[in-house]
């Protein structure tokens, strides 16, 4: 069933089958540890058989079935009785001989089983270099099965193994007829550029899948020259093996450069200290902070090693050894430290433990744990530190800037909500921050002004200016206490808007001030309008006194007493004239009847009155008037009054004389205009804002109290009308009293 | 003096009370002349000499005690009585004027006509002296 052509191989292969055997035999104990007790036995055996051979041979005994049986499967051997064989061996009668061929044949079973159960694949191939050979696992590892493989030649099977794997030119592969040669070499010379080196090659299988294998290549010398056997070994497992082993050992390897690299980047000082208390290792920037060469520092003690300040403030050595024992990370705390030749420092330790094994997250580990090594972690944070102190100097100064400012400081969260209230605020509100913080900062306005905190917020938070506003402060006991805010936007990193800051001044004392102020205003003006008034009645009282002191005397002189008594009139007119007006600066008219008026008339009136004042300053007067002039409502004596203090201003800017021009004219808009124009001296510009002021004069003290055009202006006003004034200084001035033309008329 | 008579002037913005102290001078037989500014008064002096001037303190175009010293200056014979509505008797100013002999004695308004008589006649015979 299997290969026919082993007895036309026998006599091509004169190679004894004891040696073929003895060398197979030689291959495999050099490739494998898996023999047994017969190994040595057999051998001698075969050495024994090789020598009887020749006499075997020599005796004519048919080494036919041991030929077969050698080319054979040796497990199909059980099947082949002995005495098949036997009765060749029986031929030659000699029953020593047939004792002997039983023990080899029994002893090649032997080897058959072991070469077919081997895991290790072999094949030998003749001198003509056809396979011969090629056991079970050589099938498994090759795919190829034996029935296929056996007798042909050994170049035809494409293992690439004829120098083309390892050779110069690795790319071309030889030519079947150059692997004959190759091999006919080989027959000759026992010569192969493939022995003595194991050869590692993927082969796919019929099936498709890929295997690595080894071989080994060996000459085997028979009586017609080399032959050449091989042993082929499935490493397919073994490699992945090893390339798995390869790859972890690799990932190993480079995991630890890699947490090499991170604890040498780590800028802080990184100490492991042993059970003994010695310095297993260190970081570069431990060395560097220490000022300390990595010999004088791994493998010694740390007592040695670290500073002797450092390990009697710190009582490092205990830390340390209180970690071995709790197995619990410590915070070491800060300590300051004073390396030569470096600048005093703050280090902060922690302490960390090392355990065997990766700790078991809960549970109660300690027992079966142990710590190895405790590492510390010592951080520079001189600058930290340092930046922290400043902060919070900084922090310090500028609370105590707002708390010992004399302005309320407030700050509020975006909503309005109080975050911050300063002491100068406690001590005006009453109100401790505590207390505050968290209400609304309109809660805590006067009720009534609370619309204009909430509308003056608002208005910040649309425009993001800064606005200002008097807003009366609430008190702890009900009082209001005026404050002057300004608000602000305080704005973080990213311009968003994070809190509102409200300055508040307290305006008490300003108020009081300002009363005081006003009040020695007030008493000034008082002066100055009591020199005013004092020479303003003191004149007609002077006039009048004068007059009845001369009637007196002369109480015949008839027309000195009709000259007297126009005088004593007319003095007490205008004196009376002048209290008038003081009490309508003083009490402004508050109702008065609307009466159709006449303008003309008013004005013709005011004229006759002032009659004296008029010609003893040499102005002359014109007057101006439409013929009809629109209806107009008001109070007679009230603008009798307004045009009075007009007049004499014009005729007081004059003292020189000139014209005074009075127009009444209608204009575009249906007002009514009652122009005063003089050839006086001028209004200066800086002067013309002021000249409603109360008691604002120009003129000398005595001759006016500064309150006529502050009348005229009240009247005007009251009449609905305005008042108008130009003036250039050295030309004159124009003051026109503008009326409305509707003038609603009672009654 | 070639001319016997007594010649004063009266300078007052108020024609009235200028009229007041030339008739309360009458019983006097002064010549008086009224001035009612001080540019008047001072055109007035230069044309002639006047023993007594009565000069108000308020005049409209000049101060009266501004008046009062530019007649010391032009005319050193002339005895000057200050009237005023403004000032009273022992205001500071006054004393300082009478002090300084500015001007002779001061008059308040409302005054009494034989004060105004007793102050020229008082005025006149100081020259005489």
């Amino acid at each position: 069933m299997m290969n026919i052509e082993v007895s036309g191989a026998e006599s091509e292969i004169s190679l004894s089958p004891f040696l073929k055997i003895k060398n197979l035999l030689a291959v495999i104990g050099q490739n494998r540890e898996l023999f047994d007790d017969h190994y040595a036995s057999m051998i001698a055996s075969l050495d024994e058989l090789e020598k009887e051979n020749i006499s075997l041979r020599e005796r004519n005994v048919d080494l036919t079935a041991l030929q077969v049986f050698s080319a054979h499967d040796p497990l199909q051997i059980p099947s082949l009785p002995v005495s098949n064989v036997a009765p060749a061996v029986a031929l030659d009668n000699h029953a020593y001989e047939k004792d002997r061929l039983n023990f080899i044949m029994l002893s090649l079973r032997k080897l058959g089983i072991l070469t077919e159960r081997s895991r290790e694949g072999f094949f030998l191939a003749d001198v003509d270099g056809r396979i011969f050979e090629w056991n079970h696992s050589e099938e498994q590892i090759t795919g190829l099965p034996r029935d296929v493989v056996l007798g042909t030649f050994i170049w035809d099977i494409d293992m690439e193994l004829w120098g083309g794997k390892n050779s110069e030119k690795p790319e071309e592969k030889l030519t079947s007829e150059q692997k004959k040669a190759t091999y006919m070499d080989l027959v000759q010379t026992g010569l192969s550029p493939v022995f003595e080196r194991i050869f590692e090659i993927e082969t796919q299988r019929p099936d498709g899948t890929r295997r690595s294998v080894q071989i080994s290549f060996f000459p085997i010398q028979t009586e017609k020259g080399f032959v050449m056997g091989g042993i082929t070994r499935d490493v397919t497992e073994l490699k992945r093996a090893l390339q798995a082993l390869e790859d972890s050992t690799q990932e190993l390897a480079s995991q630890k450069q890699f947490i090499a690299r991170i604890i040498e980047s780590i800028p802080s000082s990184l100490v492991v200290i042993n059970r003994s208390m010695q310095v297993v290792s260190v970081n570069h920037n431990f060395l560097e902070k220490m000022r300390r060469e990595e010999s004088a520092t791994l493998g010694h003690k740390m007592d040695i090693v670290f500073p002797e300040a450092l390990l009697k403030y710190m009582h490092l050595s205990q830390m340390v050894q209180a970690v071995f024992q709790s197995g619990r990370k410590v915070d070491g705390g800060k300590v300051a430290y004073h390396a030569p030749g470096f600048s005093n420092k703050i280090f902060y330790f922690r302490l960390f433990p090392i355990f065997r094994s990766p700790r078991p997250s809960g549970g109660n580990a300690g027992l079966l744990e142990r710590v190895e090594n405790v590492m510390l972690l010592i951080d520079d944070v001189t600058e930290r530190e340092q930046l922290r102190e400043n902060v919070r100097r900084i922090e310090r100064h500028l609370a105590g800037v707002v708390e010992s400012a004399n302005d309320l400081v407030v700050s509020l969260d975006p909503g309005g909500k109080i975050v911050t209230w300063n002491r100068a605020t406690e001590v005006v509100s009453g109100l401790a921050s505590d207390q505050i913080i968290g209400r609304m900062l309109v809660s805590v306005c006067s009720p009534d002004q609370q619309p204009a905190m909430e509308s003056m917020l608002g208005k910040l938070l649309q425009s993001g200016n800064v606005q200002h506003a008097e807003i009366d402060l609430l008190t702890s006991d009900a009082k209001q206490v005026p404050i002057a805010w300004s608000c602000s936007l305080m704005r973080d990193d990213l311009g968003q808007i994070s809190a509102i800051v409200a300055i508040g001044r307290d305006l008490t004392e300003r108020r009081q001030m300002e009363e005081q102020l006003s009040r020695s205003a007030d008493m000034a003006s008082l002066g100055v309008m009591a020199g005013g008034i004092a020479h303003e009645l003191r004149n007609p009282l002077g006039i009048i006194s004068a007059s009845a002191q001369l009637m007196m005397e002369n109480p015949r002189d008839t027309r000195l007493r009709r000259q007297g008594l126009n005088k004593i009139y007319a003095s007490t007119r205008r004196a009376s004239l002048i209290i008038e007006n003081l009490l309508k600066f003083s009490r402004p008219a508050g109702k008065w009847m609307k009466k159709e008026i006449n303008l003309r008339l008013i004005i013709d009136e005011t004229l006759a009155l002032l009659e004296n004042q008029i010609s003893s300053q040499h102005v002359d007067v014109l007057v101006t008037c439409p013929e009809t002039l629109p209806r107009l409502a008001g109070s007679h004596e009230m603008l009798q009054q307004v045009f009075t203090n007009l007049i004499l201003n014009a005729c007081n800017a004059m003292p020189a004389g000139g014209l005074l021009t009075i127009a009444v004219a209608v204009n575009e808009n249906g007002q009514v205009g009652i122009s005063f124009k003089d050839t006086g001296h001028g209004i200066s510009p800086e002067n013309l804002e002021k000249i409603f002021d109360p008691f604002f004069t120009t003129m000398p003290v005595g001759k006016g109290v500064g309150l006529g055009l502050s009348v005229t202006h009240s009247i005007v006003q009251q009449h609905n009308g305005s008042i108008e004034v130009k003036s250039e200084v050295g030309k004159g001035s124009n003051f026109t009293v503008l009326l409305p033309r509707v003038f609603e008329v009672r009654n | 003096m070639i001319d016997a008579k007594v010649h004063v002037l009266v300078v007052d913005d108020e024609p009235d009370l200028c009229w007041a102290i030339t008739q309360a001078l009458r019983p006097l037989a002064y010549i008086v002349k009224s001035a009612t500014s001080a540019a008047q008064a001072l055109t007035y002096l230069s044309q002639h000499t006047y023993k007594v001037a009565f000069v108000d303190v308020k005049i409209q175009d000049m101060d009266g005690l501004k008046l009062a010293s530019l007649i010391r200056q032009r005319s050193p014979a002339t005895r000057i009585i200050l009237i005023s509505g403004f000032y009273y008797q022992e205001d500071s100013a006054i004393i300082e004027g009478l002090k300084n002999n500015l001007f002779t004695s001061f008059l308040a308004k409302p005054f009494n006509l034989a004060e105004v008589r007793s102050l020229a006649q008082q005025a006149v015979s100081f020259g005489e002296l």
